[in-house]
């Protein structure tokens, strides 16, 4: 039966063990892969028989592949359709670009060997420690990149609620702050918080970059424990696809994508705009989810799993809208746009920071704008030089509006505030506004120097302006009435080779930060018999040097070793340095956060089994040395400060393994150890008890493990289905540090195994499908914070309908 | 019959007695299965963490949090009659301990989220009535929240909140509350909140009926200005006789300068029958050749208090209390004297609850920053070195900020 379903999409097997010779002069080969209708067929392997060089067609069934001056076979596969082969002479002239015809088939193609190399596995042949997750097979599906990114080893996403809450991704044991996340190569913590890795629908990213402890200059910002870098979907030519979602907790999601690229003058607009709602109105129950009343004597009676309680102040909606204005393929530059980014998000706020406390009205509005230009060219004034630039101005109005005179329990009844107070402001209501202005600038030159070798230099500025004010609450009381501000700074010098017929790959890097705050204290005086107020600034300055190296090599065509090291050091974000003027308050003394890095780690695959199966195995192993460390410490029951709080040391383990048969069908589980300590010996001289303690609320050992299958012309020919099965596992781990008081009253974050599934159909053509997700399939209570429930079961459906291609 | 009736009722008192004086024999190996209850209580902080750690000896050998103590609570606690009541924040919950010779147990808990609507519960004091008063500050509106627990049955008598009146342009911003009789005492800090650097050159306490915290009645000194609302402690305490003693804080680092509002010093001052004593003002600062400031006082009995007194040179920043710059005096207020105590200096401003006097001694935790950290046994009323070193607590990273003992 298994021969009936063919092998799908991009596909790299490393079963050539070719020559090194010396570097021979490479031309390219173009061309356009596509039904005998001519529609482009996308993903399609393209490989020149018994060498290395390969790649698949991208969307619009183009390919190109560069390759020394010589004799081939071409081999063209895809899943569905015949095997196209013809002989190739590749010659130094310019060749006219190809066109290859594939005629759908049933045929197997076990016996074709195709080689070809991806971006995502050219990635992985970096000496830097990162997962590549490719979105392609998902994009049909209705699931948030949070939990794709969870299925990631090392990866734990730490998720407070349902759709739009907040979230922490922990990386290697490394988190909050410590990652960075890009879009694109810009920091999304400009993006505003509604155009964020949590809420960017699946369909508008084509891989996501997941770095761990070193980071490349050319993500250019300071990112210590590591990056995630989203690259968005971006087609040449035009299109415009949209989608629909609905599921469990009265959730909807809408997205629209588009781009119209004129052929001749090559002017380009692209569209992505998505809508998402939910009410998030999910079940919870057990500690901290408690009622008490004169019914109860007021004694806190806990909700049960068969009576639990339901949040209904959780609601979530946002519209978000980025416009791309400009051209593409012109003589003076490959892009350039002018763009605008909008966003608006409400979101109810449920609970303190933990379910013990209950909000029914406290919410959060947030408006963002932000123009920007962006500007990419390859080989500009000279062969080699490429520049890409990026300006935007970042405008953001955030509230939270507190104005509700009750208190509310988690039966969603209210009683009168006795003190006339709002939800969290115990002054009567609140309605805090936080303005802040930013701006961002970053250029990014790369140049190819002889012998192999790559020149690249980053630099990377931004400044943020943070004010606040509140109409109902004394101007004594209001954070950041008085403007705050920072000014961040990074500059990157990296020098980048391949040698020895790619085998050896080396990348060695310079980093340079500064960051500047201005934090300002109301102080009054007496003036003229009055009280008036004056800013009083307290300036915080600091420079850092940084630098590392990242190597690979390629002992044998199956078996790849890698090896970073840097020493990082990361910046304060606005909030952690300024507050949010809600939840967070400022540290004028805070300091950036220190670390060293090293990765270690091989990939082995993938290892042919028989004719048609095969085998991956990743492996890798770190080491973290962490001072300075930035956490958010909980002041009180609503909000917190970031401190420096002292020294770790992190070493961990991961291994994945990826079983596949005929690339069709995948089995792949992968898990991750951690062992991070409390590094701070002494405390002002005197011994700490808690140093070598295992790092408090940290996971420290996760797994997962998937089954996924992609079967085309399962139904009808040319269609389509795509099946997941997923289980993600967490051990538990204690909030606090782990030595400290009886073991029996400690808190725990518990252990859990979540089922997620899916499956999703696409109809020939592959203008429609339709997906159905469900997730938390056993209705498990999951938690990735203490007294803090994530959604139970929930099912989603997604029509997706592509309305125009070529 | 009454005879032999009589006999029996004798020899039945007779063997009673005798079995009774049998059971109180020293070597009787039932007195020693007599359970020993923990009996002491000490509150730990390791940075943001809380624990409390029980212990049968607070004299000897060590205290340590590790592997030790109940997680989530350390500050606010009483201890009453085999039980420990305390204030825990994570849950929004008032918790019964059952104290056992082996530690504590979890029994009942109040939801001082709905009694303390909209607020929660800073502080829990053990009344003379036997109930625990849970209270927070007033809000810019003047609104205090109260809750009044029955301890002997657990239960929520009476909760709401109470109006403190402005005086003058001066608005109440922190208070704090001891309950004589039918009336309770709230000391009260007033300012000008908008304007950091404008108080009252008085001290203001507003008395309620209590337990209904009606009529209020505001009375005022004009001994000193400042806060008689406490800091971490209470800044009022009963004697054995009946009265009333406040002490203020007064400090650079609290509300404003002393120069700002002149002739303030640092005084203990008595109420009697519901008005201030204006006969009665203990200056402490003229005890000291500078400025000083007190952060926290607690009263061992007998008309001594022991109080943390910091020099106002050393409090050039707010951190400073932190450091170790707190000195524990003697002070009598009776007879207005004051002794300084042969006790390391240590940060002794964060200590939150000090229910610590058994048999004539006051105990007191004290954590040198840098240094050693030890629970200290005082004679009261012994002098200067009438002090002994007890039970080492762990290293630097620790704080106490409460012991409780059960008597």
């Amino acid at each position: 039966m298994f021969k009936l379903f063919l092998l799908n999409t991009a596909f790299f097997c490393l079963l050539n063990f070719t020559g090194y010779a010396q570097p021979q002069e490479e031309v390219t080969v173009r061309g356009v892969v596509v039904t005998p209708s001519g529609t482009p067929i996308a993903r399609a392997s393209v490989a020149l028989a018994g060498t290395r060089y390969g790649t698949t067609t991208d969307e619009q069934g183009q390919f190109d592949v560069k390759a020394p001056v010589g004799n081939y076979t071409l081999l063209v596969a895809c899943v569905g359709y015949a095997a196209f082969e013809v002989r190739l002479h590749l010659r130094k002239e310019s060749m006219k670009p190809l066109k290859v015809v594939l005629k759908e088939s049933k045929v197997n193609l076990d016996e074709v060997d195709v080689v070809g190399k991806t971006q995502v596995q050219a990635l992985r042949e970096t000496g830097f420690s990162v997962e590549s997750v490719e979105t392609a097979d998902l994009q049909n599906q209705s699931i948030q990149l949070n939990r794709i990114l969870d299925w990631t080893p090392g990866v734990r996403v730490r998720q407070e609620g349902g759709m739009g809450s907040n979230y922490n991704y922990s990386l290697n044991g490394m988190s909050g702050n410590a990652v960075t996340f890009f879009i694109d190569g810009i920091p999304m913590e400009y993006f505003g918080s509604s155009y964020t890795i949590n809420n960017l629908p699946v369909s508008l990213i084509k891989r996501i970059d997941v770095y761990k402890g070193v980071v490349p200059v050319d993500l250019g910002s300071d990112a210590l424990g590591g990056a995630i870098h989203v690259v968005s979907d971006s087609k040449r030519k035009r299109f415009l696809e949209t989608s629909y979602s609905y599921g469990s907790f009265n959730t909807h999601q809408a997205v629209v994508h588009g781009q119209y690229s004129h052929s001749a003058s090559h002017f380009t607009t692209r569209v992505s705009a998505f809508y998402t709602h939910s009410d998030n109105n999910y079940n919870v129950w057990g500690q901290g989810v408690n009622y008490a009343d004169a019914s109860t004597g007021f004694k806190a009676v806990d909700f049960t799993k068969e009576n639990p309680a339901t949040r209904f102040n959780d609601q979530f909606q946002t519209f978000n809208g980025k416009v791309d204005v400009g051209f593409v393929d012109k003589k003076w530059a490959d892009q350039f746009f002018v763009s605008l980014l909008a966003s608006t998000q409400r979101k109810g706020i449920q609970t303190g920071q933990t379910m013990a406390t209950v909000y029914g009205k406290l919410h959060y509005k947030e408006v963002l704008l932000m123009p920007h230009l962006s500007y990419q060219k390859e080989n500009l004034f000279t062969d080699g030089l490429t520049v890409s630039l990026f300006s935007g101005y970042s405008n953001r109005k955030g509230e939270t509006i507190d104005t509700a005179m009750a208190f509310y329990n988690w039966k969603g009844e209210t009683t009168p505030h006795e003190q006339g107070g709002g939800e969290i402001s115990r002054n009567g209501k609140s309605w805090y506004t936080l303005y802040e202005d930013s701006w961002i600038n970053r250029i990014n030159v790369t140049y190819r120097l002889p012998a192999e070798f790559k020149l690249g230099f980053n630099y990377f500025n931004s400044s943020a302006k943070r004010h606040g004010k509140d109409p109902y609450v004394s101007a004594y009381r209001v954070p950041h009435i008085a403007p705050q501000n920072i000014h961040r700074q990074f500059a990157g010098l990296s020098l980048e080779t391949k040698k020895f017929d790619e085998r050896l790959y080396v990348n060695t890097f310079l980093k340079w930060y500064d960051f500047k705050t201005t934090s300002n204290e109301l102080e009054y005086f007496i003036v003229d018999g009055e009280y008036q107020a004056t800013a009083v600034p307290i300036k915080n300055n600091k420079s850092n040097w940084g630098g590392g190296i990242a190597a690979s090599y390629k002992f044998h065509p199956l078996f790849l070793t890698k090896f970073s090291v840097e020493q990082a050091t990361r910046l304060p974000t606005p909030t952690e340095a300024l507050g949010n003027g809600v939840l967070v308050t400022n540290n004028p003394n805070i300091k950036p956060e220190q670390s060293l890095n090293i990765n270690l780690g091989l990939v082995w695959g993938r290892i042919p089994i028989g004719s048609q199966q095969g085998l991956t195995v990743t492996a890798g192993v770190f080491y973290r040395d962490t001072k300075d460390q930035l956490l958010y410490m909980i002041a009180s029951r609503d909000d917190g400060i970031y401190e420096n709080v002292g020294q770790t040391l992190g070493k961990g383990v991961e291994l994945a393994m990826v079983y596949d048969l005929n690339h069709w069908l995948k089995v792949n589980a992968n898990m991750t150890y951690l062992d991070i300590r409390n590094n701070q010996r002494l405390e002002d001289g005197v011994p700490n008890i808690i140093y070598g303690d295992r790092l408090r609320n940290t996971p420290y050992l996760l797994g997962n493990a998937g089954i996924s299958a992609n079967i085309p012309n399962s139904i009808q020919g040319g269609s389509k289905l795509f099946a997941y099965l997923h289980a993600n596992y967490l051990h538990e781990f204690y909030l606090y540090w782990p030595s400290l008081g009886t073991a029996d009253t400690k808190n725990i974050i518990p252990s859990q195994l979540v089922y997620d599934l899916g499956v999703g159909y696409t109809l020939p053509g592959e203008r429609i499908s339709v997906a159905l997700d469900l997730s938390n399939v056993t209705n498990t209570q999951a938690y990735d914070n203490f007294l803090l429930q994530k959604p139970g079961r929930a099912a989603f459906i997604k029509l997706k309908y592509q309305l125009a291609y070529n | 019959m009454k005879r032999i009736k009589r006999f029996q009722t004798l020899l039945a008192l007779s063997l009673t007695t005798a079995m009774f004086l049998a059971s109180c024999k020293k070597d009787d190996p039932r007195a020693d299965e007599q359970p020993e209850l923990m009996n002491y209580f000490v509150g730990i902080e390791v940075g943001e963490e809380y624990y409390m750690v029980p212990s049968k000896d607070i004299m000897s050998g060590s205290i340590s949090v590790v592997g030790n103590g109940i997680e989530g609570i350390a500050h606010h606690a009483v201890v009453k009659d085999g039980y420990l009541y305390v204030i825990n924040g994570d849950e929004a919950t008032l918790d019964k301990y059952k104290i056992t010779e082996t530690g504590i147990t979890k029994e009942d808990a109040i939801s001082t989220a709905a009694v303390m609507s909209g607020s929660f519960a800073r502080y829990t004091d053990l009344t003379e009535t036997n109930d625990l008063l849970l209270m927070n500050f007033p809000n810019d509106e003047g609104n205090a929240p109260y809750a009044i627990i029955d301890i002997a049955t657990f239960t929520v008598e009476s909760y709401g909140s109470f109006k403190m009146p402005n005086v003058d342009r001066y608005k109440p911003s922190w208070c704090r509350a001891v309950v004589s009789g039918d009336k309770v005492y709230v000391g009260g800090e007033y300012g000008v909140p908008e304007v950091y650097g404008d108080i009252p050159d008085s001290l203001i306490t507003i008395v309620y009926d209590y337990p209904s915290f009606t009529n209020p009645k505001t009375i005022i000194s004009k001994a000193s200005g400042g806060s008689v609302a406490g800091y971490r402690t209470n800044g009022s305490f009963k004697d054995e006789k009946g009265d009333i003693y406040q002490w203020n804080l007064r400090s650079n680092q609290w509300a404003s300068n002393p120069e700002d509002v002149p002739n303030t010093p640092c005084v203990f001052v008595k109420i009697t029958d519901g008005e201030y004593d204006d006969g009665y003002a203990f200056n402490v600062s003229e005890e000291f050749d500078e400025p000083v400031s007190i952060w926290n006082a607690w009263y061992a009995g007998n008309g001594i208090a022991y109080a943390n007194v910091i020099l106002e040179s050393d409090l050039s920043v707010w951190d400073n209390l932190y450091e170790n710059y707190g000195q524990l005096y003697e002070i009598d207020i009776y007879n207005k004297t004051v002794t300084k105590l042969n006790i390391p200096k240590a940060p002794l401003s964060d200590i939150f609850s000090l229910n610590s006097v058994k048999d004539g001694k006051f105990y007191i935790p004290v954590c040198v920053k840098g240094g050693n950290a030890n629970i200290y046994e005082i004679a009261i009323g012994g002098g200067p070195g009438d002090v002994k070193v007890g039970a080492k607590l762990d290293g630097n990273n620790v704080y106490a900020p409460s012991l409780n003992i059960l008597n």
